[in-house]
């Protein structure tokens, strides 16, 4: 398996490249110079062709592709510059951020998506079946944005201000503005007072996506001989749903979990933006907008990596949870 | 009673279906007749504008005029007819099952309704989307009698603006999911019927789209370049083909091994006229299951754009635009940010809806 992996991995090099290469050449062809970021009022023309010579932007495209490529190949990512700092570090700082928020929102859209997947199924053709179904499309098809700014309407506007709730929720950052006076304990409840509404609202469309396919994964194991033998033999339907049931419906929930990890990058970068989040998304979105190239070319690289790794997961997954598939 | 009905549905299109149980149908033409002729005679004094105004103005009237008496048409013949039962298999026994579905009914009684407010916004709209109020009294004026859903920074109308920006959200949805189905169609068609090494390299090109993080490319391509309608629409629907290209080639592999495949190739066909004439329209109905799906995806993903500032620019409203404009006021104008989204969800809503209900009517083994 360690070895089905690696080939994958190898595999996937040519593929990332390809992103990389349709990147660079869609930015770079685009009009406008990141030179600019530089050049302030007042400076001779010299100097501003020294500024872009320094950067490396006066070479002909192709040229400079070659560049970047070769010193890609030897890890080198290059000097961010709207952050003034490499690229590598901008990302070591805001990439943790993402990770713990798209980490907690896999947790929160899974487990709740089993469960709900289950629950509904287990209460087929019933109306709270029928009115699920038509709940779960409706969170599926609300965009995250919005979601996020109506969640902080009512948990840290209104609650705050017009209902006057006991608790209310932060609506930005990670941490407060007092963090540093506060006690242990206190710091850590006002982590996880900001991650609520973020990983909220970044689970809740993969929680609806997830718990339909929970829901068609019991229902198909749930028409099968072994239930029916495990309910024959006398055991209580509290075990036969979790131990027969769900244990097998869930080998094709399992997978979707790699599957979802490019689509959960994609949906921190708008929920990141809502929440001011410092995470990978804002830095990315911020990055295009001062077009700092090997920034760009960095977090998109990053991005495509990322959907590898989750394909990888998903076929890895597969394997571990069905004994029947093996990668030689 | 059978002919007091006739009579009652050839004069009030959609009670004879109402009341034979065809529910979808019988909607559908009520709804048209009533809302439309509510509308004709609310609005009928803009009604001259025909002479002066644009084409959209002429559309509007147009829809608003014969809207009405295609329904009456319609449902004049259908009382008339007489209705055979649908065939195994056929595309009427499709329809049977979709509309057993109230929840896919109720998504494309919407889409119908979204498709025609669009078409008669110019008529419908109290305002224009860019006309100010009262800078002084007029800005974010609560919901009331003049202004339905409020007025937003400009003292501008947002049931007007929401109105109109749905024009833009379902053209550039449409125009969108055309880019996409047609290339990838052909895409998918191509790699799946000649297979080999066209095959390979063609689908090696998909993989490396598919690999592609969708939103961090279109942020970069319209951030980069003037976003326009045309450059949104492009962009969208050149980042969406990947995945219609994968599902054409999966259905072209096993179609392609079928008998009257065979049988057209035994009768001499070139392969372009067996891929265009028996293979692609056997495609339609996991099409439009993925264009269904893909509407509701673009709307979701153009209105993203629109929300980071990346939409069509400032005149033009757009819901994802309103819902930033409505962000930094949540506090003091909850319904600036909160219609726009509202209409978003409303209208993604309706089309997952009835992609999930061709799914079943189409494939009735599926669990959903």
């Amino acid at each position: 398996m360690t070895r089905y992996a690696i080939t994958r991995l190898l595999g996937a090099i040519p593929l990332v490249l390809g992103v990389a290469t349709v990147v660079f050449f869609v930015i770079n062809l685009a009009p406008g110079d990141p030179s600019l970021h530089f050049v302030t009022p007042g400076m001779s023309g010299e100097t501003i062709a020294q500024v872009r010579s320094n950067f490396g932007l006066d070479a002909p495209l192709h040229i400079r592709y070659l560049k970047w490529i070769s010193s890609l190949a030897t890890g080198e990512l290059g000097y961010s510059f709207s952050h003034r700092r490499p690229v590598l570090s901008v990302i070591a700082a805001s990439l943790p951020n993402t990770l713990l928020l798209s980490g907690l929102a896999l947790v929160v859209a899974f487990g709740g998506g089993i469960l709900l997947g289950t629950y509904q199924a287990l209460r087929r053709t019933s109306w709270t079946d029928v009115g699920l179904n038509v709940a779960l499309v409706t969170v599926y098809s609300i965009p995250a944005f919005w979601l996020g700014l109506m969640l902080i309407l009512v948990f840290s506007v209104m609650a705050r201000g017009a209902w006057d709730w006991p608790v209310w929720l932060p609506s930005s950052g990670m941490v407060s503005t007092d963090h540093e006076a506060l006690s242990f304990p206190g710091r850590i409840g006002d982590h996880v007072a900001h991650l609520v509404l973020p990983v909220l609202t970044l689970a809740a469309g993969m929680m609806a996506a997830v718990a339909r396919f929970m829901r068609a994964g019991v229902l198909e194991v749930l028409d099968q001989e072994h239930v029916r033998a495990a309910r024959a033999k006398g055991l209580s339907e509290r075990a036969v749903v979790l131990g027969h049931v769900m244990r097998n419906a869930l080998i094709p929930v399992v997978t979707l979990l790699g599957l979802y990890l490019p689509v959960l990058f994609s949906g921190a970068v708008l929920v990141e933006y809502v929440f001011a989040w410092p995470g990978m998304g804002r830095v990315l979105v911020e990055s295009i907008a001062s077009r700092d190239y090997p920034l760009i070319l960095a977090g998109s690289i990053l991005f495509a990596v990322v959907v590898v790794i989750g394909n990888l997961l998903a076929d890895l997954l597969y394997a571990v949870v069905d004994p029947r598939v093996r990668h030689g | 009673m059978e002919t007091g009905r006739r009579v009652l549905g050839a004069l009030c299109p959609g009670v004879h279906q109402i009341l034979a149980g065809r529910w979808a149908a019988g909607l559908i033409l009520s709804g048209s007749w009533v809302g439309l002729l509510a509308v004709a005679t609310t609005r009928w004094r803009t009604f001259p504008a025909v002479l002066t105004g644009g084409w959209d103005v002429r559309i509007a009237v147009a829809v608003i005029v014969f809207g009405p008496l295609a329904a009456w048409i319609w449902s004049w013949r259908d009382v008339r007819g007489s209705r055979e039962h649908p065939e195994a298999g056929s595309a009427g026994e499709v329809v049977g099952r979709f509309v057993e579905s109230p929840a896919a009914v109720a998504g494309l009684l919407t889409i119908i309704a979204l498709v025609v407010v669009a078409l008669i916004t110019p008529v419908l709209a109290s305002f224009h989307p860019a006309e100010q109020g009262d800078l002084l009294a007029g800005r974010f004026r609560p919901p009331s009698g003049t202004h339905l859903l409020g007025t937003d920074r400009h003292a501008r109308d947002l049931l007007s603006r929401i109105l109109y920006g749905g024009r833009v959200s379902l053209a550039v949805a449409f125009g969108a999911m055309g880019i996409s189905v047609g290339v990838g169609t052909l895409w998918g068609a191509v790699a799946g019927y000649v297979g080999g090494r066209v095959d390979g390299v063609l689908m090696r090109i998909v993989d490396v789209f598919i690999a592609f993080p969708r939103l961090v490319l279109l942020i970069a391509v319209v951030a980069m370049y003037e976003p326009s309608f045309v450059l949104i629409v492009a962009v969208l629907g050149l980042t969406q083909w990947p995945g219609v290209a994968r599902l054409v080639r999966g259905e072209v592999l096993s179609l392609r091994e079928r008998e009257f495949v065979l049988a057209a190739r035994a009768l001499g066909y070139s392969r372009r006229r067996i891929l265009l004439r028996h293979v692609i329209p056997n495609l339609l109905a996991p099409l439009t299951v993925a264009a269904a799906l893909g509407m509701g995806n673009t709307i979701l993903l153009e209105s993203g754009l629109g929300f980071l500032g990346l939409g069509l620019p400032a005149p033009v409203p757009t819901w994802g635009g309103m819902v930033a404009d409505g962000r930094s006021v949540l506090f003091t104008a909850w319904w600036v940010a909160a219609f726009p989204g509202l209409a978003i969800t409303v209208s993604v809503v309706s089309f997952n809806l009835v992609a999930d209900g061709l799914r079943d009517a189409l494939d009735p083994r599926l669990p959903w």
